[in-house]
């Protein structure tokens, strides 16, 4: 975690105005911190595409929660469930072993998975495989395909598909279909925007003076074109996030 | 102790490194060749040799018979549905005996297998047979002959079909991979294993060996050189000769 006053701090050393109020926080920190934040989203999400993302990068935000799937084998992620938006899903388990162990739990309504709070998620065998769209439907009846229905032996795989709203809500949906099973899901967590001056930023610690060189490079536009802060900063970020990405 | 499929396949995946999780080879796939390439070998093996290590028996098999007429079935005749499929090889030779036991109350019997054993042969040769009264099929002298999944019986009519049951012994083929226990001792012969898994290579470098014209990449894959490609040439090539 990264503190939000930690990298006001460090601006202010950059800036040379520690003590002054020609930066504040509502007009010029927090702004440019959320930019540094969002930009940061982007840089890993070209980074998971491009399959580059060690999890030891974003160990903070990496969690593993145990679902009860809906009777359409799917899984919502409400954020007062999963302690937060999520970003990606890093591995999804069917059939795993809890504990304690425990039943499948009581649903009112199976049209929504369910959230199995104070379980521990131990192991599983299985580990489903992303799917597209395309493909998910291509695995009902295709057994080279992940998901398939037909084994029952030891070559019984799961597969899942992305989010997809189906009905107002963003779902995964966990091929083959699985009515009210649990499923452990471990994902990373979408970083929030700060709001206050006392918030923590859901970053690494080592992504501290990245974080500070991308707010100073924002505050640098403000100040017009040409300044040596932008250029340096500009410099030093691009070095950070290839090495990094 | 004998090997298991699973080892098998892992080391397949192995050596292609296909063990990760954006794989291209699933392990369904080298399983599926596995069988398909280990079930010539393996009818290879059992032709060769004079041998029962292969042959799986089967007992207390029950006779049906049908009171219509469809598809490959043939009304009011004895037959029984093969357990398991099996090879098929010259004169029927996939299906190593089928003896009958019946009833205790039937007297003048015997064991089944000493002398109450089918004789393989043709419906064509049927008419035949049926000339010569030593060769005539009857409860002694029992015929069968196989068409597809079936196999039907000749010279039982006189016994009440329920009042059977055969024994059988059959060179069966692997099972399929939505049936195979991975885990189960490998039904094949160990000594070929390892032409198996040249094949089973061979042929999985093969799919891996994608024409870089046949490859459909999205734009955002960078690493051209990911997707190994190259040229086939035909064995005939004339700057072979």
């Amino acid at each position: 975690m990264i503190q939000v006053s930690q990298i006001i701090d460090r601006a202010e050393k950059a800036l040379d105005a520690e003590g002054s109020d020609r930066y504040k926080f509502e007009q010029d920190y927090r702004p440019a911190i959320n930019g540094a934040i969002e930009f940061l989203i982007s840089v890993f999400n070209k980074a998971f595409s491009d399959n580059k993302l060690t999890e030891e990068n974003l160990r903070e935000l990496v969690l593993t929660r145990v679902w009860q799937t809906s009777k359409y084998s799917r899984i919502y992620f409400n954020p007062d469930d999963a302690g937060g938006k999520v970003w990606s899903i890093i591995r999804v388990s069917p059939e795993p072993i809890l504990d304690p162990e425990t039943d499948p739990l009581p649903n009112e309504d199976d049209k929504l998975s369910l959230f199995v709070p104070d379980v521990i998620f131990v192991k599983s065998k299985y580990s489903a495989n992303r799917l597209t769209f395309e493909e998910s439907a291509e695995s009902e009846e295709n057994i080279f395909v992940d998901g398939n229905p037909s084994f029952t032996n030891q070559f019984k795989s799961y597969a899942y598909t992305n989010f997809n709203d189906n009905a107002g809500r963003a779902e995964i949906e966990i091929l083959p279909h699985i009515n009210s099973e649990f499923v452990a899901v471990t994902y990373l967590l979408r970083p929030d925007v700060i709001t206050t001056e006392s918030d923590l930023i859901r970053f690494p610690e080592s992504m501290t003076n990245l974080v500070v060189k991308q707010v100073l490079n924002s505050l640098s536009t403000k100040q017009g074109d040409g300044t040596n802060l932008y250029s340096i900063t500009e410099k030093d970020v691009s070095e950070l996030v290839s090495v990094m990405s | 102790m004998a090997k298991i499929l699973r080892h098998f396949v892992d080391d397949i995946a192995k050596d292609l490194s296909q063990v990760f999780d954006d794989r291209k080879v699933t392990k369904v796939s080298i399983a599926h060749a596995a069988i398909m390439l280990g079930d010539n070998i393996k009818a290879q093996h059992i032709k060769k040799r004079s041998s029962g290590a292969f042959m799986t028996s089967f007992d207390d098999v029950t006779i049906q018979i049908s009171e219509t007429s469809g598809d490959n079935l043939v009304k009011r005749r004895y037959f029984f549905e093969l357990p398991q499929c099996i090879y098929d090889f010259n004169m029927d030779k996939g299906i190593d005996y089928i003896a009958y036991s019946a009833h205790p109350d039937l007297k003048g019997l015997r064991p089944p297998i000493y002398n109450q054993v089918f004789t393989r042969t043709t419906p064509s040769s049927i008419p035949r047979l049926m000339m010569n009264g030593y060769e005539k099929p009857d409860i002694k002298n029992p015929y069968f002959y196989r068409s597809k999944e079936k196999v039907y019986l000749l010279g039982l009519d006189c016994i009440d079909p329920e009042d059977i049951k055969l024994e059988m012994g059959l060179y069966t083929t692997l099972k399929p991979v939505t049936e195979i226990d991975l885990d189960a001792p490998f039904d094949f012969p160990e000594e070929t294993l390892a032409i198996l898994k040249r094949q089973v290579l061979d042929m999985s470098r093969f799919a891996l060996l994608v024409p870089q014209e046949r490859v459909n990449d999205g734009a955002d894959n960078v690493n051209e050189k990911g997707v190994p490609t190259s040229k086939i040439s035909s064995v005939n090539d004339i700057k072979q000769d």
